[in-house]
């Protein structure tokens, strides 16, 4: 007997492997497979290493009767798996069966499995050879294989249920809050390998029940630790990451520290100021050593790059490098901040952001002179320092010309065509707070609290919005409609009153329903927004929001440190009133942003919680006119006097020009608000083309005043050499670099172009050229 | 009989509130003028379509043709203007015209699609002649002799198979490991016996042609599937076909009882020789289950229909697809040929029953039997579950909206009577003489009702 239940413990992982399972959740590469879905189970009863559950003042314990529709068949079907994406829960369902995305309508779920084909899945007569049993535990062919035994929880209470004539209990108790019972998990690794936790589930009765059997368990981070189907942890490395657990429409997450036993060696170095207090505190709780600070050298072609968007002159080299001032980096950071490339740099990234795209067909309302005073609108709030708040709100609220009046081009831009009130909810979620609510257009959101209500009561504050045509074909008037309906619910065409995001419903009567959002949004209360806005602005500073991507907000993607997500938010509202600058300036200064990209022992595999620093590729316009410095180019656009990529209007979308350049470095097409347009990665291609491509060597060939230029500067061929590692690299070469160019060529280094050329051409395709570090 | 002029004048011209006639000269062209002249012209023909002229809108465009008369939701042209699903929408990249303008169209196409006032209807009539083919009378009268006792006559889940003899007054349910026979009185229902069906659940039942076969299918959810023949008369099992791996949703029998023809959830068709046993062809053409088989009374054709809407018309003998009719957007319920062999008759999910003129597949009549736009969240309210079409000519039908409807055919008019039920109604057949209506619910119960009683 024991020996079946092995064998048929191990069909069954094999099956799984293979076969269904709930959703993997979106872009975690690392997440495992097996961990997510329930072996075959004798759970509950064998697991007593935690108490029995206690309920607090005011609650009670929920009564199970083992066999409830609502609260013990759906749950039994998505533990398994079976609603899941890849299976019955597929738009399409599978095999003919569809059931509703992690049981979103439970109800529509009813009708599928006992009404739909009367006879075919249930069989109230003999129960147990019910098509959804038999399938379940494997008796018969299903492409899912065998998801559950016939001694588990699961096939009990549907069984019992069947037995019980299938009712139907959509009015029984709703489940409102799902939370772990946590207990101490910080772990001492290697000693201590495991850690219980219980999911218990609150319903709208006050009554609470242990769920452990019932949730999804996932780790985010499975070489950390790994969760079993009963809620038991097991450690694995040193680190941190979260369990999340899944029932019905909720999610909720714990975090599992697992920390070196012996004391950690090292004295943490003083901070520069409090930002590096909190980064600091997160590094020790989990024995982390941060990096070193970085020379003068990488610290001036860092800065300069990620505030000024290109690498800094030689002049402005040599002056930083001459400067004795102790405070000189501060001196730099606010003499950056002050100057107008810093603008161009917002102004590009929210042109990018806000869609500013324009066309030449004069009817979709965005003709290229809209666009171009969009953009001059962005940059002189960039310029004048527009309180961040101000500049959403002026956004969202924005009426009228979009020629004249160039805000309301949010209206014309975003949604290029036809105007979309869900669009524009979905749109207005993702830039101003990082939510991403697509999925609850249809389901409720399988990672977040997003229900479809949320969705479309959303949605509402758009629906008066119109546009017309103005009094020249170019122009486009965008007004609101105040007597707008609101948006219809999908399933039962029920009206859904405007909703704030995870707030109530809004007092919109006889408003414009848009102002009344903006208000809300915008408030220094708001959480959402304040945290969303101070996220982006720290990750321009280190290539990785605190919760990353900084637009994909939602519980399952928590921030990699907390207390410093709260604090920047709180200041950049509260203290700061949404002032970029006072926020830039206080991240430049930390010394967290000066570390080093070396890392030691201890730091060598954080990506998470900024040890060190990370080695970034600028974005393809910062890239672009890096390389214009580097090589004295002054580069042409078509239709454009600009002399750098980051000031284009509209990006490089129009650039014939350089346009192979914008798209092999992955500029973002402006086609959606995600951050995830502007693609940073490093790829074959984009060597290649630094390597042949025309923008670096037509300054060898068409343009050959670059090399004889410097060399007429200088008599010694070493300082030529260096001459251009400074510019290239912002850098002195090492003296073994040295040695190495002149020993590699015997011939004339005095009077030799083509061998400068080629020092010029090695050191532009080099890694250390084409990364921020 | 007042009451029944008013309703033959509303189901004759649909929707229409004044009594004018909608013709393509007076009121469609100047829309079209309106509307789709732009891209659909003589010089500019989009899609190979001219609309400026009655005869180049009733030629189509290069998929074929763009009306059928008498049906809209069919009618491409509708489809296009109401912006549906699976339609292009038009005209392109602007908001749909006026309802009042599509209601128009709607008028147009279910008057017959006029070209001006003294035009003709292209509305087919529906001619019914009993005489003209269907099966004759079979000089014994088929009810049982001999049956063995049922066993579980209270264990059945719910009627989802269920047929009624063309000539005795006797009905076959599918129960549990066994079809029940029972033979049937005006309102009252005996039960005779049982014939065994060790195979599994009972999907469908069908009587021959001449009454003298019962054809049951069915078998184990995802693991085997049977048809299993019987001789009423004996009261015995004649012979089983074929081995599925998943249940034989639906089968039925040839006149002749040559041909035995199956389908199955694995989207396959299949034909048996009945006197071999061997399977004469294996045919996938459908895109879903295979979910209604019924032979026609004449000849080898059958007709098989899908979970997808999708209905093709077969030659046992040869194999060979004479038809497909894809009028339907959902799932395929049950189909009931015209005892003269000249109409189909489909019942489908989307609320509608088609009647099909089997002369080359045109759907002469589509009705909206059993369409509700349901009240609360989640409940299906639409869809015909099931049909019988009786000898005499009269059609019944059962539908999601708990509602049993009775139609009377006659020329090219249809007249309705209706009938509520507390359980939605399963399944639904006309007894041999046409009088009572026997109904099986979603509980597992029979009832019978006088035809004259429903109103």
């Amino acid at each position: 007997m024991k020996k079946f239940g092995i064998i048929s413990g191990l069909i069954s992982l094999v099956f799984l492997a293979f076969a269904c399972q709930p959703e993997e959740q979106a872009k975690d590469g690392q997440e495992s497979k097996s961990s997510q879905v329930a072996k075959p189970v004798e759970v509950v009863e064998k697991r007593n290493v935690l108490p029995p559950l206690k309920p607090g003042p005011g609650e009670k314990l929920f009564v199970d009767s083992g066999f409830s529709y609502r609260h013990n068949v759906i749950p039994a079907l998505q533990r398994s798996g079976c609603n899941a994406g890849s299976c019955h829960g597929s738009a399409r369902g599978e095999d003919g069966f569809s059931l509703s995305l992690f049981g979103y309508d439970p109800e529509g779920d009813f009708y599928r499995i006992v009404e739909e084909l009367p006879g075919r899945r249930v069989d109230l007569i003999e129960p147990e050879k019910s098509l959804l049993l038999t399938k379940a535990v494997g008796d018969v062919a299903h492409s899912g294989g065998e998801l559950f035994g016939k001694d588990s929880v699961y096939y009990k209470s549907i069984l019992k249920w069947l037995e019980k004539g299938a009712p139907a209990d959509f009015d029984s108790v709703e489940v409102k809050e799902l939370y772990i019972e946590q207990g101490d998990l910080t772990v001492k690794f290697p000693s201590e390998k495991e850690r219980q936790i219980r999911a218990i589930a609150k319903y709208s009765d006050n009554s609470i029940r242990d769920v452990t059997h019932l949730v999804i368990f996932k780790s985010n981070n499975k070489s950390i630790a790994k969760i079993d189907g009963e809620g038991k942890i097991e450690i694995n490395g040193q680190g941190s990451t979260h369990i999340f657990a899944r029932y019905a429409h909720l999610t909720t997450i714990v975090e599992v520290k697992s920390v070196p036993e012996e004391p950690k060696k090292w004295e943490t170095p003083k901070g520069f100021n409090d930002i590096d207090k909190l980064v600091y505190n997160r590094l020790d709780e989990l024995h982390i050593k941060p990096s070193d600070v970085v020379g003068d050298e990488n610290f001036l072609r860092r800065i300069s790059i990620d505030l000024i968007g290109r690498i800094p002159t030689v002049d402005e080299y040599e002056s930083f490098m001459a400067d004795k001032n102790p405070k000189k980096r501060e001196v730099l950071i606010d003499k950056l901040i002050a100057s107008e490339s810093f603008n161009d740099v917002w102004a590009a990234k929210w042109g990018e952001l806000l869609r500013n795209f324009t066309n030449t067909n004069p009817l979709d309302g965005t003709a290229m002179i809209a666009g171009w005073n969009y953009f001059t609108w962005i940059r002189e709030q960039v310029g004048n320092n527009r309180p961040w708040n101000e500049f959403a709100s002026d956004l969202i609220t924005s009426n009228g010309s979009n020629i004249r009046n160039p805000q309301s081009n949010y209206y014309t831009m975003l949604p290029q065509g036809k105007i979309d009130p869900m669009k524009l909810g979905e749109d207005t979620a993702q830039l101003f707070m990082g939510l991403r609510t697509q999925c609850a257009q249809c389901h409720n959101h399988p990672f977040d609290q997003w229900t479809q209500d949320d969705y479309f009561g959303f949605t509402s504050f758009f629906t008066g919005v119109k546009r017309k045509l103005g009094s020249e074909i170019r122009e486009y008037y965008t007004f609101t409609d105040i007597n707008a309906e609101p948006a219809k619910h999908p399933i039962d065409g029920k009206a859904m009153p405007a909703k704030f995001l995870g707030g109530d419903v809004a007092d919109v009567k006889g408003k414009d329903p848009r102002k009344v959002l903006a208000q809300w949004l915008t408030s220094p209360d708001n959480e959402l927004f304040r945290r969303n806005m101070a996220n982006r602005i720290w990750e321009q500073f280190f290539g990785k929001g605190i919760v990353h991507p900084v637009d994909d907000v939602r519980i399952s993607n928590p921030a990699a440190n907390e207390p410093l997500l709260h604090e920047l938010g709180r200041r950049f509202a509260y203290d700061y009133k949404f002032d970029l600058k006072k926020l830039v300036r206080d991240i430049c200064n930390s010394r967290t942003y000066q570390h080093s990209m070396v890392p030691n022992e201890s730091n060598k595999s954080d990506d998470r919680f900024f040890s060190h620093s990370y080695l970034r590729r600028p974005r393809a316009d910062v890239l672009f006119d890096s390389i214009s410095i580097a090589l004295d180019k002054t580069p042409r656009f078509r239709r454009s006097s600009a002399t750098k990529a980051v000031s284009l209007f509209e990006g490089g979308r129009r650039d014939n020009f350089n346009s192979y350049f914008f798209k092999t470095f992955g500029q973002a097409k402006r086609e959606s608000v995600c951050t995830c347009e502007d693609l940073k990665e490093a790829n074959l291609s984009q060597a290649l083309h630094l390597i042949n491509g025309e923008t670096i060597n037509k300054t060898f060939t068409y343009h050959p005043q670059y090399i004889p230029g410097i060399m007429s500067k200088f008599d010694n061929g070493a300082d030529i050499v260096r001459h251009l590692y400074v510019k290239i690299l912002t850098r002195q070469p090492t003296s073994e670099e040295l040695n190495y160019i002149f020993e590699s060529d015997p011939r004339d280094k005095k009077q030799n172009r083509k061998f400068y050329d080629n020092v010029a051409w090695a050191l532009m395709n080099s890694s250390e050229f084409m990364f921020n570090h | 009989m007042m009451k029944y002029l008013v309703l033959i004048l509303v189901i004759q011209i649909g929707l229409s509130v004044n009594a004018e006639k909608i013709t393509f000269d007076k009121h469609i062209r100047p829309l079209m003028k309106e509307h789709c002249f732009n891209c659909h012209n003589p010089d500019k023909s989009k899609a190979g379509l001219d609309l400026s002229t009655y005869e180049a809108t009733l030629k189509g465009g290069s998929s074929g043709e763009i009306i059928k008369a008498g049906a809209p939701d069919s009618s491409l042209l509708y489809m296009t203007i109401t912006h549906h699903e699976d339609a292009e929408a038009m005209p392109p990249k602007k908001p749909k015209i006026a309802d009042k303008k599509i209601a128009l169209f709607r008028e147009w196409i279910l008057g017959g699609i006029l070209e001006n006032e003294g035009g003709k209807s292209k509305l087919r009539k529906i001619e019914f002649n009993v005489a003209a083919g269907s099966a004759e009378k079979p000089a014994l009268i088929p009810m049982p002799k001999q049956l063995s006792k049922a066993q579980f006559a209270d264990k059945v889940p719910v009627v989802q198979a269920m047929a009624s003899s063309p000539w005795a007054p006797l009905i076959a349910v599918g129960g549990h490991k066994e079809i029940l026979l029972y033979e049937t009185g005006s309102r009252e229902k005996q039960l005779l016996g049982a014939l065994p069906f060790d195979e599994g659940v009972v999907y469908d039942l069908k009587f021959s042609k001449n009454g003298s076969i019962l054809i049951a299918s069915g078998g184990v959810g995802a693991k085997s599937g049977k048809v299993v023949l019987y001789d009423v008369l004996k009261g015995k099992k004649i012979t089983s076909l074929a081995d599925e791996q998943d249940v034989v949703l639906a089968a039925d029998v040839s006149a002749d009882h040559q041909f035995v023809a199956i389908g199955t959830p694995l989207r396959m068709i299949k034909v048996f020789s009945v006197k071999t046993g061997k399977m004469l062809h294996r045919i996938k053409k459908h895109t879903d289950w295979v979910t209604a088989v019924s032979f026609s009374p004449k000849g080898d054709t059958f007709a098989t229909g899908d979970r997808n809407g999708g209905i093709h018309i077969w030659e046992a003998k040869l194999g060979g697809i004479v038809l497909s009719l894809s009028d339907h957007k959902k799932k395929i319920n049950d189909l009931a040929w015209r005892a003269d062999a000249m109409m189909l008759a489909s019942a489908s999910e989307d609320g509608k029953f088609i009647l099909w003129d089997m002369k080359d597949g045109w759907p002469a009549k589509v009705v909206d039997a059993h369409v509700k736009k349901s009240e609360v969240r989640y409940t299906r309210t639409t869809g015909v579950l099931s049909l019988d079409w009786s000898r005499s000519g009269t059609l019944v039908t059962s539908g999601r909206d708990k509602k049993v409807r009775l139609w009377k055919v006659d020329g090219s008019k249809l007249t309705k009577s209706a009938q509520g039920k507390d359980h939605l109604v399963t399944a639904v057949s006309l007894s041999q003489d046409g009088k009572t209506v026997i109904l099986g619910d979603f509980t597992g119960r029979l009832s019978l009702i006088s035809t004259n009683d429903i109103k």
